[in-house]
């Protein structure tokens, strides 16, 4: 589980500053789960050698290369109602984690070097999201969501 | 080998140079390398963007068709101005938030998971395959010529070189991949465009200059109707003109395949909005290059070369061969991206949707090769033995592409009613339009360009199509809906939100929903 990083006061602070009509409240918040695997990338050209870090969203599948170790703050050892369980499981994981990266890899070096991947390092980890109440008038209200390690958000 | 083709292979050794130099320094941390480009800012990018779109048809086909029929030819030109514009505000954030919401990774898998159907993505794969290549044969045939005019061989020598050269540079890709060596070029080639442009019409003694000459070799070569009114009254043609570039990069895999990435970083949208309103002022800079030329070389023996004929006749003779292999260069660069853009369908679409679903990595590259390959042993052939002129064959391929999927595409955002058999009768007819309408010359007889032909006959296969088939799951309809957008947010509120957690999002909403409703039966059972 990771740590919070941006608490309620800068969540309801940084939303107002975007949007100075309405009134947003934090309803809730809850845990998405990410696989996180760390592999060494090789490639014949010796372009691509090093380590690279990727994230799989455990529900979806969907890729994304990162630069820094998802730090984890808390180990668990059960999930309670605000967790969100995967999808999938960490062998379809680590599959999609290596098509991502070599298509990652293959678009910036147009395909014709495949890149030797070798995982060394693979966790499952939980990343908080503020789940938040906007109140445009009194009869409507429009949820939406914001990562709480990085303060991004998305509506709902 | 001539003194410009040496020019030209110490351009090529620079730009690898520069590369090697940036990927070296980027190597050395290796996710630096996969997310170069985060940085660069929006003119970087919006200057990298269109060294991209830089085709041969730009360099070759347009001047040649504004030297052939004057002032008509500026209506291909009208058209591809507000392309961009019109492309990205039709499709682009209703196409990128139904892409996510779809979980489609390609515009091909886009129309298949929209309209819940497999054939579509084996129609629209072959389609695009084929018609990608098409465009890639205009691009080696450019290629070829401006090889030609570099090393002094004959053309079809000229041609191999040429696409071995293509081939050598999707090789080094990864060590051009850098966005600095794109930015170079970039400046190269609008430096020595608009150079030529401002020297060609100063030449001429300006606008009204160039329209005085003109009309004293030819009036009609200032008609809105073509030299010696080729197509006077002909509305149909005029309209399939203007529409072709204006409309038809909705129907462009390759392109449309960026509002499936696109990021709402206001880097990102600033680069487009950059790099469209720059495309309203070099877009006509070729057609008008076209016109001086029939005053400046009336005796040019293909229009074609006319850009390279000025460069040679304006420049001193080194800055001549450095814009041609600038010009080369961004040929080579949209024939690598066309490449592998029909080499990723054939793999992915086709090899590994439909005969290898369990694909290994290296299997699926070798397919992705073996189609480049084949490719480009057939366009060499076609190149050398069938040559067709740049502008007729990018305008095919490209009307081709257009009226296969402007139509789908649009009506996947657009249209609720639409299925997978209208999709289907829409792609299959446009395409068999545009095909029969072109090879049969039917434009004479008929006064409607390929492109306008094959549209109609689209959108009615849509239409008609529509009524049969499957109707549109509610899944479909629900994710139809939510991707209309509109929420009660400040547009500087919409500007900052994070679209690449789009995933997260629905899959978070469906989590609390299932939550709602679960509490909801929770206490139901409770009363009961």
């Amino acid at each position: 589980m990771q740590k919070i990083e941006v608490h309620e006061n800068e969540v309801l602070a940084t939303l107002r500053r975007f949007e100075k009509h309405g009134e947003f409240s934090i309803v809730n918040k809850i845990y998405y789960p990410y696989y996180f695997f760390e592999c060494n990338v090789r490639s014949k050209r010796k372009l691509m050698n090093g380590k690279v870090g990727c994230t799989i969203d455990g529900l979806n599948g969907k890729g994304a290369i990162i630069d820094v170790k998802p730090e984890i703050f808390t180990e668990i050892h059960s999930i309670h109602q605000n967790f969100l369980t995967t999808n999938i499981d960490e062998k379809q994981a680590q599959s999609s984690a290596e098509k991502f990266i070599f298509q990652t890899v293959a678009e910036k070096m147009k395909y014709l070097a495949i890149p030797n991947i070798h995982f060394i390092d693979r966790s499952l980890f939980y990343r908080p999201f503020w789940i938040i109440d906007f109140k445009c008038t009194e009869q409507h209200s429009y949820p939406l969501m914001m990562d709480a390690i990085s303060g991004r958000y998305h509506p709902l | 080998m001539s003194m410009d083709g040496v020019i030209f292979t110490i351009y090529m050794l620079t730009l690898i140079g520069i590369g090697l130099w940036f990927s070296k320094k980027s190597s050395q941390s290796t996710e630096n390398y996969l997310l170069g480009g985060r940085s660069l800012g929006p003119a970087v990018t919006a200057l990298t963007m269109q060294t991209t779109a830089m085709s041969g048809y730009m360099f070759m086909g347009a001047p040649a068709l504004a030297y052939q029929t004057g002032w008509y030819a500026i209506w291909y030109a009208i058209g591809d101005a507000g392309g961009s514009i019109i492309n990205l505000s039709v499709l682009g954030k209703r196409m990128r938030r139904m892409s996510e919401k779809l979980g489609a990774l390609s515009p091909i898998e886009f129309l298949e998971k929209r309209f819940e159907n497999a054939s579509i993505r084996v129609v629209g794969a072959i389609i695009s395959i084929i018609f990608l290549f098409a465009y890639v044969f205009a691009q080696f045939i450019a290629a070829g010529k401006a090889m030609s005019t570099l090393t002094g061989f004959p053309y079809e020598i000229s041609l191999i070189i040429g696409v071995t050269v293509i081939l050598i540079y999707i090789i080094a890709g990864g060590y051009l991949a850098v966005a600095y060596t794109s930015f170079l070029q970039g400046i190269i080639m609008v430096v020595g465009v608009v150079g030529i442009g401002v020297l060609a019409l100063t030449h001429v003694g300006g606008l009204s200059e160039l329209n005085a000459s003109l009309a004293n070799i030819d009036p009609t070569y200032l008609s809105i109707w073509g030299k010696d009114l080729l197509y006077y009254g002909q509305w149909g043609v005029v309209l399939g003109a203007i529409l072709i570039f204006s409309i038809g990069y909705m129907g462009l895999p390759h392109v449309v395949v960026r509002h499936m990435s696109m990021k709402s970083t206001k880097t990102v949208k600033s680069a487009i909005m950059i790099s469209a309103i720059w495309n309203q002022f070099f877009v006509f800079i070729p057609y008008i290059l076209g016109l001086a030329a029939i005053i400046l070389l009336p005796n040019i023996s293909d229009p074609e070369m006319v850009i390279t004929e000025l460069a040679y006749t304006l420049f001193p003779g080194f800055f001549a061969a450095l814009l041609l292999s600038a010009i080369m260069s961004a040929v080579m660069s949209t024939c690598d991206s066309l490449l592998l853009q029909a080499g990723t369908v054939l793999s992915r679409d086709v090899y590994q949707r439909f005969i290898n679903k369990n694909a290994s990595i290296a299997k699926t590259v070798l397919v992705s090769r073996l189609c480049i390959l084949g490719g480009g042993i057939i366009g060499i052939i076609v190149a050398i033995y069938e040559p067709p002129s740049v502008f007729a064959l990018a305008v095919f391929a490209f009307g081709t592409l257009g009226n296969s999927f402007l139509v789908p595409y649009v009506a996947s955002v657009y249209s609720k009613k639409a299925t997978y058999i209208g999709c289907l009768a829409s792609m299959i007819g446009g395409a068999v339009t545009n095909i029969v309408w072109t090879s049969l010359h039917f434009e004479e007889y008929t006064g409607l360009h390929p492109f306008l032909a094959g549209l109609i006959v689209s959108i009615l296969g849509m239409i008609i199509g529509s009524y049969f088939g499957r109707k549109p799951s509610q899944e479909i309809m629900d994710i139809f809906e939510e991707s209309k957008g509109g929420n009660p947010f400040s547009a500087t509120f919409n500007k900052n939100i994070a679209q690449d957690l789009a995933p997260e999002a629905n899959s978070i909403s469906k989590f609390l929903n299932n939550k709602k409703a679960m509490d909801k039966r929770g206490s139901f059972m409770c009363e009961c």
